[in-house]
């Protein structure tokens, strides 16, 4: 290993070498080029700007850059604070220790698209057997901006993965989107709090013309 | 790839024109420097002065790139013009070994590559895209500055925000960033420049090694924060003061008094540092009142051209011109006393941390006080060993006088300052153990490393974490980024849609004002958001509910009041 300290010079001064300031010279050639060449990139990048507009003119529309996170998941993730999704309403809160969510009746989120689609809405639920024996099976009726998309019946305490092609008439011009379920059956809990069943995610991705 | 070439070029040209500025003053000062030292101190003696053209330019709404490039055009061109005079250097000190040479450079590019990386990534730092961007996007586009009362942030002194505007307005907030970063990759090479000096140069490379892999350190410098830079300019003030303290150049005492000042001028924690400066000039010259007289004067003009303006501007706009402190002797519309108590109060008993519990907190956790310096830094009581010798005590004495305001403000930043000086205490307590300095090195340095620290600081520590490639390379579109990572980005886009220009936002955080055009009133940042919240509260708190109702009745009039 290196050396611990070279032999202390504390408190001496040695005499001044006489070195020249003048042997930075070159250095100050290199620093000179160096600036300009800087200097030139910024200004030519700065005269062909594209990036960022001169002066902060109110966006008259979010600037939703295409590609939010739906293009790199594919579904809006309910129980992520990242999601493009929010949840709007019937939606429980939860710890971090689980991806699942309790619902009451009516659960909705609301998620921004970056076009009219086509585009699937899809579900990840989870039918709890607890309630199911309470209730029986459960049929859910799925929506988009209140306009029907699809119709299950579940009938079995399990996991359930389902998407539905949402029509072009239930996104047109209406943004953002407020999708979701109703479940024609709950168990009203002895505080009162209507649970549906476990969900995982309620989005959007991408169907096919 | 464009992107990332904006980012490059407007913070590289930033601190090219600092480099250059600080170069052609350090000529004009005639002081003599060894070429590390030079470089060091001259890249934060142009910083200060980058700092006074924009406030000035701002002052006179001049800010448009053209002019800031032409201001750059004309410190480079004079910078070659004006030939550097002959004087004589200082001596070299004793060279560093060829192992320690290479243990730094090797660690230094191997942090430094990290840190750029996260440096260029698009800004999310809370306060970077909070408030010190804020206003320097607000500056940009209004060419200079903008009254604003409803945000305490405003008003605090911005010296370094106005290299970030420089950089700014060619390549917007991550060059920003990417300035505030030049300023930690500058410190290991001024300390160990001022170890070489004192002629302890491994001692230097260890206390170099210690900070500059501090995760803190990595953290802050690689945000458009201001801790990391406030650390280093008051590192360059100290070095220059007993650089003048050993060679008495008049030179030298302006160049330590602009370095303090353009502290003071990035916040006011360098206050303590002015004091010290303010006592070496005085124990200096016990025997010789006159001169100690003329050297204070220098003192007092460097700093108060540095911090002055800063006062001047808040007095103009609030009637305070410490706004937002010191409420209580300025009194004025736009800040109650009684919120900067209750701030005052909270900060120092940050999430009510206990003075037991800060140890642990800023060198292993990191979640509470927002960071940690590192393990290793539990070893800091070493240093005292360093006391024995007279520059020990003077690191010391200086380490203490930075810890001061961490007293009012308990959040691991408010460490870094005193950093520079506990790690050469450290540095030249373990270099008296042969053996002893690499290993704690090799330690922290392996401690320091992303995927390392997350296994035993907090998970929800404030550090680097992993670097999104794709990110720093601005491969994904910076808007992208920012809508998957940040949730106020879109919430600010739709408050941008929604509410019309000029219309104010109430809400219980100050938002991304980097990002954002509207203006947000928050609760503890003004006596509107003050009034605002307490409004709301009234709402929602059982004994702030209205308890009666009083009419009163006027001849010809009707009113009506709560009595709350």
């Amino acid at each position: 290993m290196p050396a611990m300290n070279d032999p202390p010079v504390v408190g001496t001064e040695r005499p001044a070498s006489g070195e020249p300031v003048g042997q930075h010279v070159p250095a100050g050639r290199l620093l000179a080029a160096v600036s300009t060449l800087f200097l030139l990139l910024a200004v030519c990048l700065a005269i062909g700007r594209h990036r960022f507009p001169n002066f902060p003119v109110p966006p008259q529309k979010p600037e939703l850059s295409g590609s939010v996170a739906l293009t790199r998941a594919p579904m809006a993730m309910v129980a992520s604070d990242n999601s493009p999704a929010r949840p709007l309403a019937d939606i429980l809160t939860g710890g971090d220790s689980s991806d699942y969510r309790w619902t009451n009746q009516r659960p909705r989120v609301q998620c921004w698209l970056e076009d009219d689609g086509p585009w699937v809405l899809a579900v990840d639920v989870i039918v709890v057997g607890e309630v199911m024996q309470k209730t029986g099976p459960q049929t859910l009726t799925f929506l988009v901006n209140d306009v029907v998309v699809g119709k299950e019946l579940l009938k079995e305490p399990t996991g359930y993965t389902l998407a539905y092609p949402v029509p072009p008439s239930a996104l047109s011009s209406r943004q953002p989107a407020k999708a979701g379920f109703d479940i024609d059956k709950v168990l009203v809990a002895s505080d009162g709090t209507k649970l549906g069943l476990l969900v995982k995610s309620i989005g959007f991705r991408r169907g096919s013309h | 790839m464009r992107e990332l070439a904006e980012i490059v070029a407007g913070g590289g040209l930033t601190g090219l024109v600092c480099i250059n500025l600080g170069d052609l003053a350090l000529d004009l000062l005639r002081v003599r420097l060894t070429k590390e030292e030079r470089r060091f101190l001259g890249f934060l003696l142009g910083a200060a002065l980058l700092c006074i053209l924009l406030f000035t330019l701002c002052c006179l709404h001049l800010i448009y790139w053209p002019v800031l490039a032409a201001a750059a055009g004309a410190a480079i061109g004079l910078r070659y013009i004006v030939k550097p005079r002959i004087e004589p250097v200082e001596p070299a000190s004793p060279a560093l070994s060829a192992v320690w040479l290479a243990v730094f450079w090797s660690a230094y590019a191997l942090f430094g590559i990290y840190y750029l990386a996260a440096a260029v990534s698009p800004e999310t730092s809370p306060d970077g895209a909070g408030y010190h961007l804020g206003f320097v996007r607000r500056y940009f586009e209004h060419h200079g500055f903008t009254n604003s009362t409803t945000n305490m942030f405003a008003n605090f002194p911005f010296g370094l925000e106005m290299l970030f505007l420089f950089a700014y307005a060619f390549g917007r907030h991550s060059a920003a960033a990417l300035v505030h970063l030049f300023f930690l990759l500058a410190l290991p090479l001024g300390m160990i420049a001022y170890a070489r000096r004192e002629g302890w140069p491994a001692a230097g490379v260890t206390g170099a090694l210690l900070v500059f892999a501090s995760p803190l350190f990595g953290r802050d410098a690689t945000s458009a924060y201001d801790d990391a830079a406030l650390a280093v300019v008051i590192f360059g003030g100290y070095f220059a003061l007993r650089l003048w303290v050993k060679q008495r150049e008049p030179g030298m005492l302006w160049l330590a008094a602009i370095l303090v000042g353009f502290a003071c001028a990035i916040k006011y924690n360098a206050l303590p540092a002015l004091f010290y400066t303010l006592g070496v000039v005085c124990y200096s010259n016990l025997r010789n009142r006159r001169r100690m007289v003329a050297d204070l004067a220098v003192v007092a003009t460097a700093t108060g051209l540095m911090v002055v303006p800063w006062l001047a501007k808040n007095a103009l706009v609030t009637g305070n011109p410490f706004h937002p402190l010191l409420n209580h002797f300025f009194p004025n519309p736009y800040f109650y006393e009684s919120v900067e108590k209750d701030l005052q109060a909270s900060l120092a008993h940050w999430n009510d941390v206990t003075f037991a519990e800060i140890p642990i907190e800023v060198t292993m956790r990191g979640f509470e006080l927002s960071g940690l310096i590192g393990p290793v830094f539990l070893l800091a009581p070493l240093g005292l060993f360093a006391a024995r010798r007279r520059e020990g005590r003077q690191l010391l004495l200086m380490c203490t006088v930075c810890l001061l305001p961490f007293f009012s403000n308990i959040g691991s930043r408010f460490l870094l300052p005193c950093l520079p000086y506990l790690a050469l205490l450290m540095g030249l307590a373990l270099t008296s153990v042969p053996g002893l300095a690499p290993a704690v090195v090799a330690f922290h340095l392996i401690l320091s490393w992303p995927g390392i620290v997350t296994r035993f600081a907090d998970r929800y520590a404030w550090q680097l974490g992993d670097v999104d490639w794709r990110a720093a390379l601005h491969v994904t579109p910076e808007s992208e980024y920012l809508t998957r990572d940040q949730g106020d980005y879109r919430m600010g886009l739709e408050i941008n849609r929604l509410v019309p220009a000029g219309e104010r936002v109430y809400s219980v955080s100050f938002g991304q004002l980097a990002y954002h055009d509207r203006e947000v009133v928050n609760s503890f940042g003004s006596a509107l958001g003050r009034r605002s919240f307490d409004l709301y509260m009234s709402a929602l708190i059982p004994d702030r509910l209205p308890a009666m109702s009083r009419r009163f009745r006027f001849e010809g009039h009707h009113s009506a009041a709560f009595d709350w």
